[in-house]
C-alpha cells in the first residue's frame, strides 16, 4: 500500500469514526509530490461522505463551534431583508460607490445624459421611499448587470418593505459600508404626474 | 423565488433536505420571524458544519480552522442561495469554501510579502477571515481539484457509481457488483484502474 492509499484509508477511517481529523495534517505527511493527489481523494470523499439528517440533538447547541456559528450569523438572521439592506449590501460587494454605480445604471439604461435624475430615483430606492411596484424590470435587469444580484430577486426583496418605505425614516442596515459617498444625497425625484413623465421617470415609476 | 411560508416546528423541519432547510431559513429571515430562521440554521449545521469543517481542514492549518466555519456560514446567509436542489446548494457550499480557502492563502501571502518588506515588524493578523474578494478561485484549488473530477469524469455513470461505491464508500465489492450490475472482479479492476489513472493524472508517476 502506498503511502497516499495508507493516509487515505487512514483520514476515511478517522473521520467515519466520528473523528475530526485534519485533512491538512495527513496531506502534510505525505510525500510532496503525492499531495495534490491525496487532498483531491479527501476532498471527493467528503463530498460522498454521508451527513447527519432528522433534528439536532440537545447536545450539539452545546457544541462551542456551533455556538460561534450562531453568534455570528444571527444578525444576519434578524436582517429584514429589503432594497435598503440589500442594495447597499451589494454595491459593498461590489466595490463601487454609489456614484459609479449610478453612473453605469444610468449607461446600462440609455439615459447616461440624465444621471442625476438616475441617482436621485436611486437613492429613493436605497433608502426606502420609492414603490417598488412602479420600478420597471428594465431597472432591475440593469441593476442585475451592474451588481449582480438578481433581478427576480431585487423584485421579490422589493415587495417587502422595510422601516423607511416610503418614508424618510432611519434606515436599518446590518453593517456600515465602506463604499457609501461622503456627499450628501441627492434631492430625491418629486412624484410626476403620468402625462408628464419623460424616459426616465417611466422607468423608475412606470412599473 | 422564494415563497411565503410560515414557521415550522422541529418535527416539520427534520422532514426537509439541505435546500430546503435553507430555502426556509432564508423565508423566514425575509418575513421576519427571526426566531424560526434561527431555529432552521440549527438544523443546517447539524447537517454541515461537520462536513464544512472537514472540507476547510484539507486546506487550511489546524488551528485557523475554527476560525474560518463560521465565516462560511455567514457568507452562505448573507449570499441568499436562491437553488433549489441539493446539488445547488452543496456546489454553491463549495464555492464559498474554495473562496474563504483561497482569501486565507492570499491573506497569508499578502502578509509573508509585507514581512518580507519590512523586516520581522509584525503588520497585521491575516489569518482571520475578511471580506471575501471579488476575484476568486485563485490559489491552487483548481488543478488540485480536478484529478479525481476528471479521471471519474472519463468514466461512464456505471463505473462511475461503481468506483464511488466501492472507494469511497467502503461497500463491500460484492454489495456494489449488485447494485451496479458489474462482477465484483469488475469492481476490483475498476478501482484499481481508478488509482492508477489518479497517480498518472497528479503526475506523481507511482504505479498503483
Amino acid at each position: 500500500m502506498s503511502g497516499v492509499d495508507g493516509l487515505f484509508e487512514a483520514y476515511k477511517a478517522a473521520y467515519r469514526a466520528g473523528e475530526e481529523p485534519g485533512g491538512h495534517d495527513y496531506v502534510a505527511r505525505a510525500a510532496p509530490a503525492e499531495r495534490p493527489l491525496l487532498e483531491s481523494l479527501i476532498d471527493a470523499f467528503l463530498d460522498a461522505a454521508p451527513v447527519p439528517s432528522g433534528a439536532p440533538p440537545a447536545a450539539f447547541r452545546d457544541d462551542p463551534l456551533a455556538q460561534r456559528v450562531m453568534a455570528r450569523v444571527e444578525p444576519a438572521l434578524r436582517t429584514h431583508e429589503t432594497w435598503e439592506t440589500v442594495l447597499p449590501a451589494a454595491r459593498h460587494a461590489a466595490e463601487i460607490t454609489r456614484s459609479t454605480l449610478v453612473s453605469r445604471l444610468a449607461g446600462v439604461l440609455g439615459v447616461g445624459d440624465r444621471e442625476d435624475r438616475v441617482a436621485a430615483y436611486y437613492h429613493r430606492m436605497e433608502s426606502g421611499t420609492l414603490d417598488p411596484a412602479g420600478v420597471s424590470d428594465r431597472v432591475l435587469a440593469a441593476l442585475e448587470r451592474v451588481v449582480g444580484v438578481p433581478a427576480q430577486r431585487l423584485r421579490d426583496v422589493g415587495a417587502r418593505r422595510g422601516p423607511g418605505a416610503l418614508g424618510s425614516g432611519a434606515v436599518f442596515a446590518r453593517t456600515t459600508h465602506a463604499l457609501e459617498d461622503r456627499a450628501a444625497p441627492p434631492t430625491a425625484a418629486e412624484p410626476v404626474a403620468p402625462e408628464g413623465r419623460d424616459e426616465v421617470d417611466e422607468l423608475f415609476l412606470g412599473g | 423565488m422564494r415563497s411565503a411560508a410560515r414557521p415550522l416546528a422541529d418535527h416539520e423541519l427534520q422532514r426537509l433536505d439541505a435546500p430546503g432547510l435553507f430555502r426556509h431559513l432564508l423565508a423566514m429571515r425575509d418575513a421576519g420571524e427571526a426566531e424560526a430562521a434561527t431555529r432552521a440554521m440549527w438544523f443546517v449545521l447539524w447537517q454541515r458544519q461537520r462536513w464544512v469543517r472537514a472540507k476547510l481542514a484539507v486546506k487550511l492549518p489546524a488551528e485557523v480552522v475554527d476560525d474560518w466555519v463560521p465565516e462560511v456560514f455567514d457568507r452562505v446567509v448573507d449570499s441568499s442561495f436562491d437553488g433549489a436542489s441539493e446539488g445547488e446548494l452543496v456546489n454553491w457550499l463549495k464555492v464559498i469554501i474554495a473562496r474563504a480557502i483561497a482569501d486565507f492563502h492570499r491573506g497569508r501571502e499578502g502578509r509573508r510579502q509585507r514581512d518580507d518588506r519590512a523586516g520581522a515588524a509584525r503588520i497585521g493578523d491575516d489569518d482571520r477571515p475578511a471580506e471575501a474578494g471579488a476575484d476568486d478561485l485563485g490559489y491552487e484549488l483548481v488543478g488540485e481539484r480536478q484529478i479525481v473530477a476528471t479521471v471519474l469524469a472519463a468514466r461512464s455513470a456505471a463505473h462511475r457509481e461503481a468506483i464511488e461505491l466501492a472507494y469511497f464508500a467502503d461497500q463491500p465489492a460484492r454489495a456494489v457488483a449488485e447494485r451496479t450490475g458489474l462482477t465484483e472482479a469488475n469492481v476490483y479492476q475498476l478501482v484499481k484502474r481508478f488509482k492508477d489513472d489518479c497517480r498518472a493524472e497528479a503526475g506523481s508517476g507511482e504505479p498503483g
